[in-house]
């Protein structure tokens, strides 16, 4: 559009005087910053109606500026008030915006509700599984153990180092009874075979001793539940002459009590 | 005090009481003018000024120098807001059992206003055809539409007279504008 036409439209006035449409105002307001003349024309016209203001002025009475000014400082108050109270402020708009956050919280939450009642139960399964399988392997690791000890005291036992020697009944007790200690002083291991050693009496426990130079030296006392088949490592005593077992109040005593087995090395 | 157009935005932008203060020094009787000579009543004008400066200091920040200079702005104001206020229910009652002396009294210069010209005296320069429109779009805040209507003449006409009747009130102005300074000098020289 031709620029001069523009001005002499009177359009400019309308928009000065405040006669313009809303849209009529957007355009002028677009066509004054895309044309620095329209712009200028604008503002001589903003400046006489300035100029005509100013003629018409009329002097307020002197007090209403601290009426106004009164007004302004409890408006303020107020508003300080709101800002340091946000709780009483204005209740937030519930934009259409917001209300799809809701929905979408909301199917969200769902999904998550439903994922976890879903998998809850595969979780307890699985939990469950592992902890029986770590059950399982520590019972297969202590069983490894056992195997491996029970591989070496075999091999003790084949071993030329490896000193067989039978315990027998001493003199009065049942001849039945017999029990083996292997000794191998090379390796400095002694092990214990309950071999036909009858259960204690109720109360008492066999107690393993090594004589040294004719003074016994406690092994231990030798386990209630020790099968017939069972292979102990005992205690290793250096220089044992000979092996005992004796009967003892249960959990033993420091000195034998009633000797009734005896093997010579 | 010399307040630069920077400190005056500045201070509307952050609600600055003293601004507004100043703001009121400057423009105050010019905007009491302009709303007086819309709603016609001192006591209604009075509150309408006050209104107008409670809306100026909330609604600073979304003054825009870029688009219009600040008596625009609070001129802007203080029209659509003694407008709104011709067309409240209080007005109409009042405006029904105000008596013509309190309107001439309006209408009256003001004693103690050097600047005081007149709008109507200015207006009354205008031939109808022109005072009438500036009078329904600025005082009565008629749009160019609503003049169409009620006076009956083709938008183009109504647009090219409130250009012509800007550029006859610019001549007016202008020679207002030498009999002020004329005014002041023999003020001066009397004082």
């Amino acid at each position: 559009m031709n620029i001069e036409q523009y001005i002499q439209s009177g359009i400019l006035e309308a928009y000065a005087l405040g006669a313009c449409s809303t849209a009529e105002q957007v355009e002028v307001e677009e066509m004054m910053s895309a044309h620095p003349e329209i712009k200028s024309a604008l503002d001589a016209i903003h400046a006489d109606l300035e100029k005509l203001a100013r003629a018409g002025a009329v002097s307020p009475p002197p007090a209403l500026k601290a009426r106004i000014m009164e007004a302004v400082e409890r408006e303020a108050m107020t508003m300080s008030q709101q800002q340091t109270a946000p709780l009483h402020s204005a209740p937030t708009k519930k934009t259409p915006y917001s209300r799809l956050g809701y929905i979408l919280a909301g199917i969200a939450f769902a999904v998550g509700a439903l994922s976890i009642w879903m998998f809850q139960g595969k979780i307890n399964t699985l939990q469950e599984q592992r902890e029986a399988d770590q059950l399982k392997i520590a019972e297969c690791e202590t069983r490894n153990e056992r195997l491996l000890q029970t591989e070496n005291q075999i091999a003790l036992l084949g071993r030329p180092s490896t000193n067989p020697i039978l315990l027998t009944a001493l003199p009065g007790q049942s001849e039945d009874m017999q029990a083996w200690v292997f000794h191998n002083p090379a390796e400095g291991n002694t092990l214990f075979a309950p071999a036909a050693l009858p259960a204690p009496p109720s109360g008492k426990s066999w107690q393993l001793w090594a004589l040294v130079d004719g003074v016994p030296q406690s092994m231990g006392v030798i386990p209630d539940d020790a099968t017939e088949e069972a292979l102990l490592s005992v205690p290793f005593v250096a220089d044992a002459q000979a092996f005992a077992i004796s009967l003892e109040p249960a959990g033993g005593s420091t000195t034998p009590t009633e000797v009734v087995m005896l093997g010579k090395v | 005090m010399i307040v630069t157009q920077d400190q005056i935005i500045k201070g509307l932008l952050t609600s600055d009481q003293n601004t507004l203060g100043h703001l009121y020094d400057q423009y105050g009787a010019a905007l009491f003018g302009v709303v007086s000579r819309i709603v016609g009543d001192r006591e209604l004008a009075e509150n309408v000024l006050q209104d107008t400066f409670l809306k100026i200091w909330k609604s600073g920040a979304s003054y825009n120098p870029e688009k219009a200079g600040i008596f625009v702005w609070m001129s802007r104001i203080a029209r659509n807001t003694a407008i709104d206020s011709t067309r409240s229910a209080y007005f109409k009652q009042r405006s029904e059992t105000a008596d013509a002396d309190q309107l001439v009294y309006m209408e009256e210069a003001d004693p103690f206003n050097p600047e005081y010209i007149g709008l109507r005296e200015i207006l009354g320069k205008l031939e109808d055809k022109y005072r009438v429109i500036i009078e329904k779009a600025y005082f009565e805040g008629y749009t160019q539409q609503d003049i169409e209507k009620e006076l009956g003449i083709p938008l183009g006409t109504v647009k090219s007279r409130m250009r012509q009747a800007m550029i006859i009130l610019r001549q007016h102005l202008s020679e207002y504008a030498l009999l002020y300074i004329a005014f002041v000098l023999i003020f001066l020289n009397n004082a």
